[in-house]
């Protein structure tokens, strides 16, 4: 680490940085090439998932809260980002076996491109919530100063654990399965749908220790009532991930010497 | 100054009493117990070289001998179990080319990428982006989709971005094996170039000729263990004498004839490991029956005998007419594998006819080959043996009348009795 001013090692960063990114650019291109719907595509899952849930909720066992399209949407949308980073990222090292077996190719730059290019839609869909906040009048400073540091907190959180679960589904290839089984249930335990305000307090440990809550509960409040979020939690969330990473991401580069031994030829 | 130091090398591979690869849940309930170690074999030992800056080591020996093992050594992404591996400067490998490339995105796409994942920057890809695409002879169509590619025209690509990496150190696998005959060439000359610039070469291949022709020293494997390490021809002449002492007495016989008299040289006129080889080719037209003298309109039977010499069940076969220059006029290729007749017959006869053949007067060449089940890997080809002469004819004004260049009504695949079924229009 003390070497960072050597021009070697910011060469070797920048060339890291041009492997993630054209990773990203390569999978957007590839996402949007056959569709002539482009851009709309990406945005077409997203709002089915908020049609169904908005008739659901709204209508069907009506949760009676005021903007609750605004809140079921932001909703939404960070938990799509979160799950596509983990389901996507989970297998990226058995998906890209052969470039893994390249000399010099850094298998970390496989997760971190994930979740970057997942980041990419949800930041494409926000417009939209910009638009809906501000028809409903609910625009306020607190989203947009806010708002980057709480995407900023996820990104962390969601890069140490896709981190973890890339290595460990090498070893072990029914990981990808238990993770969808695991992203299930978190969805409806974690408030997405709802706030963590409604839960009931003898449940309330369930969400203490969630790491999602604060970041859903930041989005929630922002978005849908115009609320600076909570900051200790979020810090402890930002703070937790941050140790997580270094902790995920050093166990990634440990494991990955053993990738194609155990990937095979 | 030395480029490559490899001292006492050795990999182990474990094998394991229950079947690979685990599951978490299994790990979790029951610990380690269920996978007990109950082999371990070497797949490499006590390996040592050294390659100096600039030259280039070749490494010889049969299939299953540590080749590829050694090549990932060296790539570091397999860890020594023994010994170790030092390498100056950058390590570029001429390894699963296509590596990393999608059908979808265009030549110039896909060049940009194969270029950064080899270890380029952006925007030293795009400064060399026009030498890569003029190497690779695709300017026309390097923005078209990569599936709208050939097989050829995707390795001619791929390769050309891996050679400008420019690495300190290059690693070839057997990749040169595919690919036209003038385009192979183009690819060793670039070689011989980087290596001139100071690059220093590890050239895994099947064929003795091929080492000894571009390396200055060569290492002879044989069950993970080396044979013999020295000087190129020395190396060679005596992996060669060893082949060819082989009971099988096949792969590795550097030099056959076959009944029409046609010499094969092994890394002349004749590459691959021939696991399937093709003994004998026939070739008629309707105007000769020796098969050299091609008259407007004639039809060409080209047939071809194979023996398979391994314990393979299906095969890909490519006959091809190139000019003399090497351009490609006609080429036809199985299109599904071809099985065996029977799982126990190691022989068959495959045959091309075309119909209503025009070529402008000239020498042309008559090209075959015969690949794995996915085209990545030829056993044994043919190039420049089987020469087709169309002579000037005053009478024949057919390039003139429009039809072009090169023509003909048709082709159809001819396959043993009994399997006909597998052929292709």
């Amino acid at each position: 680490m003390n070497s960072a001013a050597n021009p070697d090692t910011l060469r070797r960063l920048g060339q890291l940085w041009d492997v993630v990114v054209i990773l990203v650019q390569r999978d957007m291109k590839l996402r949007y090439k056959r569709s002539a719907l482009g851009l709309a595509w990406s945005m077409l899952n997203p709002l089915l998932q908020f049609g169904v849930f908005y008739l659901v909720f709204r209508f069907i066992l009506p949760v009676g809260r005021e903007n609750y399209g605004l809140f079921l949407f932001i909703g939404l949308l960070a938990w799509g980002w979160f799950q596509t980073s983990l389901q996507i990222g989970c297998s990226a090292i058995v998906d890209h076996a052969s470039l893994v077996r390249q000399p010099g190719f850094a298998p970390a730059t496989l997760p971190l491109a994930t979740v970057l290019s997942s980041l990419l839609h949800f930041l494409i869909a926000l417009p939209i919530v910009f638009a809906a906040t501000a028809i409903a009048g609910k625009l306020s400073a607190a989203l947009i100063l806010w708002l980057p540091i709480v995407v900023l907190v996820q990104f962390l959180l969601t890069l140490s654990i896709v981190y973890a679960v890339a290595a460990l589904h090498v070893s072990f290839r029914d990981v990808q399965y238990l993770l969808s089984i695991f992203l299930l249930l978190g969805f409806y335990l974690s408030p997405v749908l709802y706030s963590a305000n409604d839960v009931p307090a003898r449940f309330r440990w369930l969400y203490d220790i969630n790491p999602l809550v604060p970041l859903l509960e930041s989005y929630h409040g922002m978005v849908g009532a115009g609320q600076m979020p909570s900051l200790a939690p979020l810090l402890l969330v930002g703070v937790g991930s941050c140790v997580a990473l270094a902790i995920t991401h050093r166990s990634f580069l440990k494991a990955s010497r053993w990738f194609v031994e155990e990937i095979g030829a | 100054m030395i480029a490559v130091e490899v001292v006492n090398l050795g990999k182990q591979y474990r094998r394991y009493d229950s079947e690979r690869p685990w599951t978490l849940h299994e790990f979790l309930t029951m610990g380690f117990l269920r996978h007990r170690v109950v082999e371990q074999t070497w797949g490499l030992r006590r390996v040592s070289f050294e390659i100096e800056e600039g030259h280039a080591l070749g490494v010889v020996g049969r299939n299953g001998a540590g080749k590829s093992t050694l090549l990932r050594l060296l790539s570091k992404v397999l860890i020594p179990d023994e010994g170790t591996v030092n390498v100056r400067g950058r390590l570029g490998g001429l390894l699963e080319l296509t590596a990393g490339f999608h059908p979808d995105l265009t030549g110039r796409e896909n060049a940009i990428i194969g270029g950064v994942l080899r270890g380029l920057t952006r925007s030293s890809v795009r400064q060399n982006l026009d030498s890569i695409v003029a190497f690779a002879e695709l300017e026309d169509t390097i923005d078209r989709p990569l599936r709208t590619y050939s097989s050829g025209m995707q390795m001619r690509l791929a390769f050309s971005v891996a050679i400008h990496s420019r690495p300190d150190v290059l690693l070839v696998d057997e990749v040169l094996a595919v690919g036209d005959l003038a385009f192979q060439r183009k690819c060793l000359d670039r070689i011989r170039e980087l290596r001139s610039g100071g690059c220093s070469i590890v050239l895994v291949s099947h064929d003795p000729v091929l080492v000894e022709n571009m390396c200055d020293s060569a290492l002879w494997l044989s069950k993970g263990e080396v044979v013999e390490v020295g000087p190129a021809p020395n190396v060679i002449q005596k992996y060669t004498a060893a082949v060819n002492a082989l009971p099988a007495s096949r792969s590795g016989e550097s030099v056959s004839v076959t009944t029409q008299g046609v010499v094969l040289h092994t890394g002349k006129n004749r590459f691959g490991a021939l696991d399937i080889e093709i003994s004998d080719v026939r070739i008629c037209t309707s105007s000769d029956a020796s098969g050299v003298n091609l008259a407007p309109g004639d039809s060409l039977t080209v047939a071809l005998k194979y023996a398979v010499h391994r314990n393979i069940s299906v095969a890909l076969f490519s006959v091809t007419v190139i000019h003399d220059d090497g351009r490609v006029c006609f080429a036809t290729k199985t299109e599904q594998p071809v099985s065996k007749a029977s799982p126990d017959a190691n022989a068959g006869c495959i045959t091309v006819r075309w119909h209503d053949i025009h070529l402008e007067p000239g020498v042309y060449f008559v090209e075959v080959g015969v690949y794995d089940k996915n085209w990545t890997y030829a056993y044994d080809y043919h190039a420049r043996s089987y020469p087709l002469v169309v002579r000037a004819n005053p009478l024949s004004r057919y390039h003139t009348l429009g039809i072009g260049r090169e023509f003909t009504a048709g082709h159809e695949w001819l396959l043993d009795a009994g399997e006909a079924a597998h052929g292709q229009r």
